[in-house]
């Protein structure tokens, strides 16, 4: 898994490469927590992003927590991810745009 | 155990009933609301969100392992939103509080805990709490029928306390209206072990959670022991906690917590293995070094 930040504006846009699964949530994890705190809005760009298991969802799903509704975005999912997203609900809960 | 238990209930759920897999990911919205108003009672608590629910399915997907095959579509719904209901006990509100607190028969709590606060009481019998948080607000989550509230309330109050032996309230096959049953001590029975052996620091995000400013000692030793836990690794036959610390007094406090989830997974055993159909493998608790498989 590869991990590229960048911010602009208060704006920080995630890119993530590869696989999020338990062995590399927590680099996931260290990468959101590092930057989260100083960004108005965040957006995870998940264009080369080929999984995420329930370890990757759950920062995902707490990066949403600190950001707070309609400030974060999740863009570019592929299809296995946003099935993911579907068959757990939380396509419901998460601000998705696809590929 | 490999990545293919992945999202394993809730995949087989959308393919056995995509109408019972619709209502448990409709619920999922209200649901991550509800749950996180634990908070606001207990502030300084480890996690008990929706975060900790994905890990509680998570945790039963592994536990269930190649036995999913024998689960029908009612018992899967029913396990997912019990994983879900498990703790919104934890967060319910004063006015529910007052009127929940007289149907709970609390035995002789307040003999031995005369001075129990009511976050006390929440919390120790936030099972049954949770369990009554659904009946009242059942029609909000489109609870099939009575029998799948029963199964689901019956399956929430199950992680804490409850004897998964007693047939009368844990049956082995009660049938709805598909035609289906549901094994209640099994379903009760992972989410009591899977809500037990999430421990790993992995539960309480680091950017959510600011350890250094906790006080009390009950937390602190709390969020320590989590925070050496670098992952709880589910094994055919055993679970493994995988520990990173040299600090003695943490050390202590994890075998002191494997000994209470070994209970835990003997009584599991006791109300599944050989009286259900189904079987937990896991027998025992291992503690190792995270350092030294690297």
């Amino acid at each position: 898994m590869n991990i590229n930040t960048k911010k602009e504006n208060g704006i920080l846009t995630i890119r993530v490469e590869g696989k999020i699964d338990t062995g590399t949530a927590p680099a996931f994890e260290s990468a959101v927590k590092g930057e989260i705190g100083q960004c108005s809005k965040l957006v995870f760009d998940f264009e080369k992003l080929s999984y995420i298991s329930s370890a990757g969802l759950r920062v995902l799903l707490g990066a949403q927590k600190f950001m707070g509704e309609g400030e974060m975005k999740v863009i570019n999912v592929n299809d296995t991810v946003n099935d993911i997203f579907e068959i757990t609900g939380f396509s419901y809960v998460l601000d998705i745009t696809r590929a | 155990m490999s990545d293919n238990y992945d999202y394993a209930m809730e995949r087989r759920l959308r393919e056995l009933s995509p109408e019972l897999h619709k209502l448990f990911t409709e619920s999922v919205f209200g649901l991550q609301h509800i749950l996180s108003n634990y908070l606001l009672i207990f502030p300084t608590f480890t996690d008990h969100t929706e975060l900790h629910s994905l890990n509680v399915i998570d945790f039963c997907n592994r536990i269930i392992g190649d036995q999913l095959e024998k689960l029908n579509a009612d018992e899967i719904y029913s396990l997912l939103m019990g994983c879900y209901f498990h703790d919104t006990g934890m967060g319910i509100r004063e006015k529910d509080y007052e009127e929940f607190s007289k149907q709970i028969d609390f035995g002789d709590y307040f003999e031995k805990h005369s001075d129990a606060s009511v976050p006390d009481i929440i919390r120790d019998f936030h099972n049954e709490f949770s369990g009554l948080f659904l009946r009242k607000y059942s029609a909000l989550f489109e609870v099939p029928s009575e029998k799948h509230l029963d199964a689901i309330i019956q399956i929430s109050r199950g992680h804490r306390k409850t004897d998964l032996t007693d047939e009368k309230e844990y049956p082995i096959a009660m049938t709805v209206d598909s035609g289906n049953t549901i094994c209640f001590p099994y379903l009760a029975g992972l989410i009591r072990l899977a809500d037990e052996i999430d421990v790993a620091a992995g539960r309480n995000l680091s950017f959510l959670y600011d350890t250094e400013t906790l006080t009390n000692e009950k937390d602190i030793i709390e969020f320590g022991k989590h925070e050496a836990i670098k992952e709880v690794v589910v094994l055919e036959d055993r679970f493994v906690l995988m520990i990173d610390t040299d600090d003695e007094f943490v050390i202590n406090n994890i075998r002191k917590m494997a000994r209470k989830m070994q209970k835990t997974v003997d009584e599991c055993n006791l109300a599944v293995t050989g009286r259900t159909p189904y079987t937990i493998t896991q027998k025992t608790i291992e503690i190792r070094r995270a350092r030294d498989i690297k």
